[in-house]
């Protein structure tokens, strides 16, 4: 008994690499960013006193229990526009690892506020949006995969790889996955029609909820009872057997599948995309990198020659974007900074300020920076 | 890692856990209602197996001041897509909108099978929203929704509406070895005075 309390303190509080948490914010932070901007689209209906949804009808949905709303009581429009600008900015800054530890912050806090503001419009993919937010507010995610990191090498602030953290908040992330398909396996047992096999032949009948067409064969049994049991087989996998390593690639392929499908037949937005992101939680830190070697391996058509680099911090913020091992460090030869730049993905990510990238170009190869 | 840290992880996984649980079914009502009389629990269905653990948890956890940990930090959770049975309810709905000059037109409220794919996926939240303001327990949606449609069909400031008329369209899907419904039935529900004050404060016009 000791020593599996010992094991289970090692598995969710021992120490690993933060990397697979950085991409996770990365993944997530964008999707928020899309989903903040999508809905902002319809602003004026769903967030403020002339819409659909005033903040006494809000209230009135929420109950008598106390929330998190500070924007309860708030009816000036541009008020509740500044702090949903604040927040889309916040998952911008998320999506970038840029400040992180506010921008998670900021985004966790806006977002259950935002929630609170108008719950009644929500789908399952907004509350995965906000468990996932609120697991990156408390997670040291923006050490790898960040802006942040690629400054502070580049400032020389930080040097090598990602410092070792501790793994509790992947693990929470890997049990809120394992909560949401095992309870909702439960509430489906609860239902005749999922008992019977014949609860996937309805969702598509419904013409307001579907999307791409589909061949109408595969709403006709034996396929509906086969779609039936199997989102019961694969939603309970992927709360139990996602934990057992040999089994974790095929169960969580599975998961792909079947938010796949979701995602092709029924208008949910970003609701597969969401959660599907969650998915790279069950893999290691170590994994991930690793992953990312052999990629660039099996591409090593897009590997380019270029000059040893300097031993200067810029050349650590270099290396840090190119996690695929693209740049061969062996030539005389001149590079471009666009070149390298096409080469680095995470260097893709200083778009917005290109100054930036060919200062780090600059001071890694000892050369001017044309965008060549 | 600092203890406190570990055993707040541990209480936030049994309360996320205990959140989630579905809620016991119906036919439990009576062993949900805490001041039932040994005659009514006797009369009532009786839970078995698991699903004690479902009427405990609804009858106890989800009423303790237990539940502010999650409502109030926006944790809360519930995941019942599609469960315990599909929506078999295929619906939409529109507005008649009566203007002061006594014309009238019909106003559909945005249906997603009208909508190009691309732009239905933008236009989801009205197709959620409706579903909720559908069911008649939440008849304090309609007011709200009423005076939204009345604003956004107002076209000309000199001719605005006076009332709004409500209809919902719908029909149930049927199991598919039964022919199912060509037509969706209608019935108006709710019938909407235009509150000229605050119409004319949204369309920024002149008291």
């Amino acid at each position: 008994m000791k020593q599996f309390f010992a094991a289970a303190n090692q598995g969710i509080f021992g120490y690993g690499s933060p990397v697979t948490m950085g991409l996770f914010r990365a993944i997530l932070g964008s999707f928020a960013f899309i989903n903040y901007l999508m809905i902002a689209i319809d602003f004026d209906a769903w967030f403020t006193e002339r819409g659909f949804v005033p903040i006494a009808t809000a209230a009135r949905w929420n109950g008598d229990s106390w929330r998190f709303n500070p924007l309860a009581g708030v009816s000036e429009t541009w008020i509740v526009a500044a702090v949903y600008t604040i927040v889309t900015i916040a998952a911008l800054f998320t999506a970038l690892g840029l400040w992180t530890r506010v921008s998670t912050i900021v985004l966790a806090l806006g977002t259950i506020a935002l929630h609170h503001r108008n719950p009644i419009i929500l789908h399952g993919g907004d509350t995965v949006l906000r468990q996932g937010v609120i697991l990156l507010a408390v997670a040291p995610c923006g050490l790898a995969c960040s802006l942040d990191r690629l400054l502070g090498l580049a400032k020389g602030k930080l040097a090598g790889p990602p410092r070792e953290v501790s793994l509790w908040p992947q693990r929470l992330v890997q049990y809120q996955i394992a909560v949401i398909y095992f309870t909702a396996v439960w509430a489906k047992w609860q239902g005749n029609q999922w008992r019977d096999g014949t609860a996937t032949w309805y969702p598509p009948q419904l013409t307001e909820f579907t999307r791409f067409p589909f061949p109408e064969f595969l709403d006709r049994q034996p396929f509906t009872m086969m779609t039936t049991y199997g989102t019961l087989v694969v939603e309970l996998a992927l709360a139990t057997l996602v934990f057992h390593k040999p089994l974790r690639k095929w169960v969580l392929g599975a998961g792909l599948l079947l938010h796949g499908v979701i995602e092709y037949r029924f208008n949910i937005p970003l609701f597969a995309f969401m959660i599907c992101s969650f998915y790279v939680c069950f893999y290691e830190g170590q994994e991930v990198s690793s992953w990312a070697r052999r990629f660039g391996e099996r591409f090593k058509r897009f590997k380019i020659q270029v000059p040893k680099m300097s031993a200067s911090p810029a050349s650590e913020a270099v290396r840090a974007t190119d996690p695929f091992g693209f740049l061969q460090e062996s030539s005389n030869e001149s590079p471009g900074a666009a070149r390298v730049w096409s080469r680095c993905i995470g260097a893709w990510f200083l778009l917005w300020w290109p100054p930036l990238w060919l200062g780090w170009f600059r001071k890694a190869f000892g050369v001017p920076g044309g965008l060549r | 890692m600092h203890p406190v840290i570990k055993i707040l992880v541990i209480f936030h996984c049994v309360m996320i856990l205990l959140w989630s649980l579905p809620n016991a079914p119906q036919s439990f009502q009576a062993w949900l209602n805490k001041g039932a009389t040994p005659e009514q629990l006797a009369n009532a269905p009786r839970p078995v197996g698991s699903q004690w653990l479902l009427v405990w948890n609804h009858k106890y956890f989800k009423s303790s001041p237990l539940h502010y940990y999650l409502t109030a930090t926006g944790i809360w959770q519930y995941w019942d897509m599609f469960a315990p049975n599909p929506s078999n309810l295929d619906h939409w709905a529109d507005a008649r909108i009566v203007f002061a000059d006594g014309s009238s037109k019909i106003v559909p409220y945005p249906r997603m099978s009208q909508m190009p794919i691309p732009i239905k996926y933008f236009k989801e939240r009205y197709r959620k929203f409706l579903e909720r303001a559908n069911m008649d327990a939440n008849a304090y949606l309609w007011p709200p929704m009423a005076q939204r449609l009345a604003l956004t069909s107002t076209s000309d400031p000199n001719n605005l509406p006076v009332s709004v008329f409500l209809t919902r369209h719908w029909k149930y899907v049927q199991p598919m070895d039964k022919p199912q419904p060509a037509k969706y039935s209608e019935y108006m529900f709710y019938e909407h005075v235009v509150d000229q004050a605050r119409l004319k404060k949204d369309l920024r016009l002149a008291q």
